[in-house]
C-alpha cells in the first residue's frame, strides 16, 4: 500500500534535516513508537497499536537506507512483527525536504505492507488515519524544533491523496488540516479513535459514508 | 398401518429428524465431552508465503493448563505425512505435499504452524499468543494469470511451475463430435455466421456452512474413534488409515448430526489428522473446534475460475461450435478432489443444447491462497453460468429473443435418450414443458412490455429479464466413468435392511446426511417397499461401526444412488420373506402376491404379514430346509448413468441506474427432478439452492489483499444474504421420471444453486444492456453495476473488486485505499 503525505514545520531546512536524520529526535514523535536502541544507521524499537479489541505491539528494527544531503532526501526501512503473533508490518519511508520561506515542507512517501489481523480488520482505515498520524508527527516535531516562544504553533498540513488511478473518487482520503494535539509518546495509537470523532469534524462526508455502511451492516444483522 | 394404504413416496412429510435438530436435543461434535479430554488450538500463519526461520514454543509451555505444544517436527519428524488428493486428473499432474503442519515454509495465510494442547479451549487459545515464530517473507502470487506468467514467483519451487495440470476434452479427438477449430474458422469466414468470444469471472466463494468444523478423537478404546463434522465419514476412515499407516480395522469414524456442508466438508483435514496424531501421542482424547474466522480462512473455498468462452453460430441462431478455455485456482494445495472440481464442469458447458463441435481445456493453477475444492455444484454451476451467459450474449448479437435462441438449440423431448457432444447420454427430460410452465408463471411477455415502456420513458429504474435453462449431471457416479476420469474411488452406495422380530425395520445407509432429510426420505421409500408404517422405520447412518460401508454424501448422489441401494436391499428382503411365506401358508411361491406388507395366496383370502414372517424367522422353529433364519439383506448399487435434472429459471431484476442497486422483482423456477419422494424436502432444497446461487450473483466474494490476507474473513465483510435480501420464490415442478433407476428420481441438492446464478446476472445485464453494458462481474454489487453503467467499463473489472461485502476490510488484491 502506497501512502503520500506532506507536512510543514516552522523551522529552517537545515534544522529539520538534522532532526530527521536523528532517530532519537524523530522516533518519539511517531505516535505509539518507542526507540530502544540506536546504532549508527540502524535503530530498533517498538510500536503499540490498538485496533478496537485487538492491541498489537510491533517489535522491530529499521535502518537509514539512504541519506542524500544534496537532494535533502532520506530513505528509511523499518520492519517489525507483533509480539502476539498477530502479523507483521514493514514500511519503506522516503522523506524529502524543501524550504518554503522560513518553513520547511516535508514530502513523505510510505510503502506499507501489513499482514494478519490488522490487515484483515483494519486495512480499510489505514490510508484514512495515515495522514492523521503524520499530523501528530509534524506537530510533535514542530514543538520540538520550534523555540518555546511559539508553544502553540499555527500550522497547516496539506495532505495529497495517495495515487489511486483505479479507485472511484469516493476512495480518496480526506484532506485534514493540522490540529495541535501532541500525542503522549509511546501511548498506543488507537486507530479507531484516529478514525473516529476527531476526524469526523473535518472529513464529515467520508465519515458519513462510513456511517451509512455501518448502518447498512447493522440493519443487515438485525434483518438476520 | 394406514400409512401403507396410500403410498408414502410423494407425500410432503415433515422431516422426522427436525424435532431433535430444531429443539437442540441432538449432539453435535463440539458437544461431545470425554473423560480426561484435552483441547487443541492451532497457531496459524498470518503471512501468505514465508520461510519459517524459528519457532519458540517455550513460553507457551510455561502457561498454566498447557499440556503440550507441537510443531511439524514433533508430529511428523520425517516430513512423510501427506494429506490425500483422491483425484489425479492427469498422469503428469503436479502435486505438492500437503502437510499436517507447515514445517519450514507456509504457503497461504492461515496455514497451521503449531498446535497447543491444553486443559480447556480458552487456555489453549491464550497460549497461541505466547508462541514466537519468525517468518522470512517470500514473494506471493495471487492472480491466476500472473502465476502462469514466465518468471512468476513459485508457490511450490520444488514443482518448478505454478501449473497444476492441463486437462482437455475435444469432441473431435474423442469422436463424439466435430472439430471445433474448423467449425469456428468456417463461421468466422462466413457472412452467414458469427463467432462470439467472452471472458467471464467466477469469483471465489466461502461455503459458509452453519456448523464450523470440529473433531474429537478418542484413542483409548480398542478402535481409535474419530468424531467429525464431516460429509464423508467412510472416506475419512479409509484415508486416515492410508495417510497415517494405521490398520483400517482399528479406526472408527462417527459423523453425528452435521450442521451443513455444501461440499465444504468433503475433506480429510490437516486438523483431523493432527488430532489423531496428538491423541495417539498422549493417549488421551482430544477435541478441536474452529472459530468462524478460522473456518473462513482455512476451510476450502469454492469456484474461482477465469472462463474464456467462444461460441460460433449461424445467423439463424443455430449453434455450430463451442470452445471453452478455463483457468482454475487451486489455491496453495490440493484437497480431496480439488483438481477435479473444474473437470466436473467439462461435460456440462454444452448443457441442454445440440452443439456439433466442442472443446474444453482447463489449466489448474497454484496460488498463495486458501485451497479450493467442492462447493455446492462443484464445476457445474461454473459451466452453467458460462453457457447461459453466452447464450444471452449471442441472442443480443443476433438480435434474437434469448428464449427463442435456446428453444432453437435445445434437445427436444422426443429426442431422448440423447447422446451429447461429450458422449453423455441424457436419459430423459422435457425442456419445452418446464419452460412453458415457467413462462406462464412469470408472465414473460408482460414483463418484456414493461421493460420496453421503462426504456422509452427513460425510467431511472430499469427492468431486466434473465433466463437460465439448465441441466446438470449429478448422482455421482457410475464407477466406470469415475475410473475413466482417474478418480480414486468408485461411485456405488451401500444399504442394508434389518427386519426386527417385532416387525419394525432398521435401515442402514452409507449415505451420510448433514441436513438433507435422508431419515425421512429413506423411511418413506422403505415403508412403500416393505409395506410397513413410516413410523416403524429407523434409519442408521454416519458411524462406520454400524454403517460399515459407504461412499457418503455429495454431488446430489444420496437418493439416486443411496436411495436406490435401499430399494435393492428391500427387494432382497421381500424375496427371502416370500420363501418363508410360501412355507408358512403351504403354497407355491408363484401363488403369492406381495402388496401393502402382506403375502396373499392368489385367489384366496389367506395372507401373512411381513411382520409375522419376521417373528417366525426370529423363532426359526419351522423354516424350509436350507433357509437361513434371517430376512436381513444388503445391497450395493452402482448406477449405470448419471442423473440429469433440468429446469427453467426466470428472474426479473430492477436496476437503479443512478445508484447501481439491484432489486429482484420476481423469481420463477420450474425444475424437473423426476419423481419427488418428498415434495417438501425438494422444495427446501430448491429454496436453499436459489439463495446460494443468487448470493454468488449479487453478494458473496472472498477477497484477498495484495499480500494474501483474506480481507473478507468475517460475516460483516463476507456478505451472506438474509431472507430480507431475497424475493419470495415462485417454484413449480414438472415430472419426467428418470429411466435410469427404479424410482424414476433425479438429484435435487445442487439444482437451485447451479441454475440461479446466470438467471440473475442475465437479468441485471439485460436491464442496462441498452446503456452499452454487456457484462458485469460478480458479485453485481451497486458499485460494480454503477461503474459498468457510468464508466462503460465492461464487467466493471478492475474496480468492483474493491468491495466484496462492503465491510471495513474489503479491498481488492490490486489496489489499496479506503473502501
Amino acid at each position: 500500500m502506497k501512502l503520500e503525505h506532506t507536512f510543514r514545520v516552522p523551522a529552517d531546512l537545515d534544522t529539520v534535516w538534522q532532526a530527521v536524520l536523528d532517530p532519537e529526535r524523530v522516533a518519539p514523535c511517531m505516535p505509539g513508537a518507542t526507540l530502544t536502541e540506536v546504532d549508527g544507521a540502524n535503530f530498533s524499537g517498538t510500536v503499540k497499536v490498538k485496533l478496537g479489541p485487538i492491541s498489537l505491539l510491533y517489535k522491530g528494527s529499521g535502518e537509514f537506507l539512504e541519506t542524500d544531503e544534496q537532494a535533502r532526501r532520506v530513505v528509511m526501512k523499518a520492519a517489525g512483527k507483533d509480539s502476539r503473533g498477530n502479523g507483521q508490518a514493514s514500511a519503506t519511508v522516503t522523506v524529502t525536504l524543501r524550504a518554503d520561506g522560513s518553513d520547511t515542507i516535508g514530502a513523505v512517501t510510505t510503502d506499507l505492507t501489513i499482514t494478519g489481523k490488522p490487515a484483515q480488520f483494519g486495512r480499510g482505515m489505514i490510508t484514512e488515519v495515515g495522514g492523521k498520524i503524520l499530523d501528530s508527527f509534524a506537530t510533535c516535531l514542530s514543538a520540538k524544533l520550534a523555540p518555546a516562544a511559539e508553544d502553540s504553533p499555527k500550522l497547516a498540513v496539506v495532505e495529497e491523496p495517495a495515487e489511486d488511478s483505479t479507485g472511484p473518487p469516493a476512495q480518496t482520503p480526506a484532506k485534514p488540516k493540522l490540529e495541535a494535539v501532541p500525542e503522549p509518546e509511546s501511548e498506543p495509537i488507537d486507530l479507531l479513535s484516529y478514525a473516529g470523532p476527531s476526524v469526523a469534524k473535518r472529513v464529515a462526508p467520508l465519515v458519513a459514508v462510513l456511517l451509512v455502511v455501518l448502518a447498512i451492516l447493522a440493519v443487515r444483522r438485525l434483518s438476520r | 398401518m394406514t400409512s401403507t394404504l396410500e403410498p408414502e413416496v410423494g407425500k410432503a412429510r415433515r422431516r422426522k429428524e427436525d424435532a431433535r435438530l430444531i429443539t437442540g436435543r441432538t449432539r453435535w461434535t463440539d458437544n461431545i465431552t470425554l473423560p480426561g479430554m484435552l483441547h487443541l488450538a492451532v497457531l496459524r500463519s498470518p503471512v501468505a508465503h514465508a520461510r519459517i526461520t524459528r519457532i519458540d514454543t517455550s513460553a507457551a509451555l510455561e502457561l498454566p493448563g498447557v499440556v503440550a505444544v507441537y510443531t511439524a517436527s514433533d508430529l511428523d519428524p520425517e516430513g512423510a505425512i501427506a494429506l490425500p488428493c483422491a483425484w489425479p486428473i492427469t498422469p503428469d499432474m503436479k502435486h505438492p505435499r500437503r502437510p499436517v503442519l507447515a514445517a519450514d515454509t507456509v504457503h497461504f495465510a492461515g496455514e497451521g504452524v503449531a498446535v497447543v494442547v491444553a486443559r480447556d479451549a480458552y487456555l489453549a487459545h491464550d497460549a497461541l499468543e505466547a508462541i514466537d515464530v519468525d517468518y522470512e517473507e517470500l514473494p506471493v502470487v495471487l492472480d491466476m494469470e500472473a502465476a502462469l506468467a514466465d518468471g512468476a514467483p513459485l508457490v511450490h519451487p520444488e514443482l518448478e511451475t505454478n501449473r497444476n495440470a492441463l486437462w482437455v476434452f475435444d469432441s473431435g479427438e474423442a469422436g463424439t463430435g466435430g472439430d471445433v477449430a474448423a467449425a469456428i474458422d468456417e463461421a468466422g469466414a462466413s457472412d452467414d455466421a458469427i463467432v462470439l468470444t467472452r471472458r467471464f469471472r467466477q469469483q471465489r466463494l466461502v461455503p459458509a456452512f452453519m456448523e464450523p468444523r470440529s473433531t474429537v478423537v478418542d484413542p483409548t478404546g480398542a478402535q481409535t474413534t474419530i468424531w467429525s463434522a464431516t460429509q464423508v465419514p467412510h472416506i475419512l476412515k479409509t484415508m486416515t488409515a492410508l495417510t497415517l499407516g494405521l490398520p483400517e480395522h482399528k479406526v472408527r469414524v462417527i459423523a453425528p448430526d452435521v450442521g451443513g456442508g455444501f461440499g465444504g466438508k468433503i475433506a480429510v483435514l490437516p486438523e483431523e489428522t493432527m488430532a489423531v496424531l496428538v491423541a495417539l501421542k498422549l493417549g488421551r482424547p482430544v477435541k478441536w473446534t474452529e472459530s468462524r474466522s478460522e473456518c473462513m480462512i482455512t476451510a476450502h473455498h469454492g469456484r474461482d475460475q477465469i472462463q474464456d468462452i467462444t461460441i460460433a453460430a449461424r445467423r439463424d441462431g443455430t449453434i455450430t461450435a463451442l470452445k471453452v478455455d478455463l483457468i482454475a485456482d487451486m489455491g496453495a494445495y490440493l484437497g480431496l478432489v480439488t483438481p477435479g472440481v473444474p473437470i466436473l464442469g467439462a461435460f456440462m458447458f454444452n448443457a441442454i443444447y445440440k452443439i456439433p463441435a466442442y472443446r474444453f481445456a482447463c489449466t489448474n493453477v497454484f496460488t498463495n491462497k486458501t485451497l479450493t475444492d467442492a462447493y455446492r455444484g462443484a464445476g457445474r454451476p461454473e459451466a452453467t453460468f458460462a453457457i447461459e451467459r453466452i447464450m444471452d450474449e449471442l441472442a443480443a448479437e443476433l438480435g434474437m429473443d434469448p428464449m427463442r435462441l435456446r428453444e432453437q438449440n435445445w434437445i427436444k423431448h422426443e429426442e431422448f435418450p440423447y447422446t451429447t457432444v461429450c458422449g453423455l447420454t441424457y436419459d430423459s427430460g422435457n425442456y419445452e414443458a418446464a419452460t412453458g410452465r415457467a413462462m406462464e408463471l412469470f408472465d414473460y411477455e408482460g414483463l418484456r412490455r414493461e421493460q420496453q415502456q421503462r426504456r422509452e420513458s427513460g425510467d431511472p429504474v430499469q427492468l431486466g429479464l434473465g433466463i437460465s435453462t439448465y441441466t446438470e449431471m449429478c448422482g455421482l457416479a457410475p464407477s466406470r466413468v469415475l475410473g475413466s476420469l482417474s478418480y480414486g474411488a468408485g461411485g456405488w452406495e451401500h444399504a442394508a435392511i434389518r427386519m426386527l422380530p417385532t416387525g419394525k425395520v432398521e435401515v442402514v445407509t452409507g449415505s451420510s446426511p448433514h441436513g438433507q432429510g435422508h431419515e425421512t426420505a429413506w423411511s418413506q421409500i422403505v415403508a412403500d417397499q416393505l409395506g410397513v408404517a413410516f413410523e416403524d422405520v429407523e434409519v442408521i447412518h454416519g458411524d462406520t461401526q454400524s454403517s460399515h460401508k459407504g461412499l457418503d454424501t455429495y454431488g446430489s448422489r444420496s437418493l439416486t444412488v443411496g436411495g436406490i441401494a435401499v430399494v435393492k436391499a428391500a427387494e432382497k428382503v421381500v424375496a427371502k420373506a416370500r420363501k418363508v411365506a410360501a412355507h408358512m401358508m403351504e403354497c407355491s411361491e408363484d401363488d403369492l402376491e406381495f402388496a401393502e406388507g402382506k403375502f396373499t395366496v392368489r385367489g384366496t383370502d389367506k395372507s401373512t404379514g411381513i411382520g409375522d414372517i419376521a417373528l417366525a424367522v426370529f423363532a426359526a422353529h419351522d423354516l424350509p430346509d436350507g433357509i437361513e433364519p434371517t430376512l436381513d439383506a444388503e445391497a450395493v448399487y452402482d448406477p449405470e448413468n448419471f442423473s440429469f435434472p433440468h429446469g427453467t429459471h426466470l428472474c426479473a431484476a430492477e436496476v437503479d441506474t443512478e445508484t447501481g442497486r439491484v432489486r429482484l422483482r420476481s423469481y420463477v423456477c420450474v425444475d424437473d427432478v423426476g419423481r419427488a419422494v418428498n415434495p417438501l424436502i425438494v422444495e427446501g432444497q430448491v429454496h436453499g439452492g436459489l439463495a446460494q446461487g443468487i448470493a454468488q450473483a449479487l453478494f458473496e466474494e472472498a477477497v484477498h489483499d495484495e499480500s494474501g490476507t483474506l480481507t473478507t474473513g468475517t460475516f460483516a465483510d463476507y456478505l451472506l444474504p438474509s431472507a430480507a435480501d431475497l424475493p419470495s420464490f415462485t417454484t413449480d415442478r414438472t415430472e419426467t421420471p428418470a429411466t435410469s433407476n427404479p424410482l424414476g428420481v433425479k438429484g435435487v441438492g445442487e439444482a437451485g444453486t447451479i441454475a440461479s446464478t446466470p438467471a440473475v446476472v442475465n437479468a441485471v445485464v439485460d436491464a442496462v444492456r441498452h446503456m452499452g453494458v454487456n457484462d458485469i462481474e460478480m458479485p453485481c454489487s451497486p458499485l460494480r453495476v454503477w461503474a459498468a453503467i457510468h464508466r462503460r467499463d465492461p464487467g466493471g473489472s478492475g474496480i468492483g473488486g474493491a468491495e466484496a461485502g462492503g465491510g471495513l476490510g474489503s479491498i481488492s488484491s490490486t489496489e489499496g485505499g479506503v473502501q
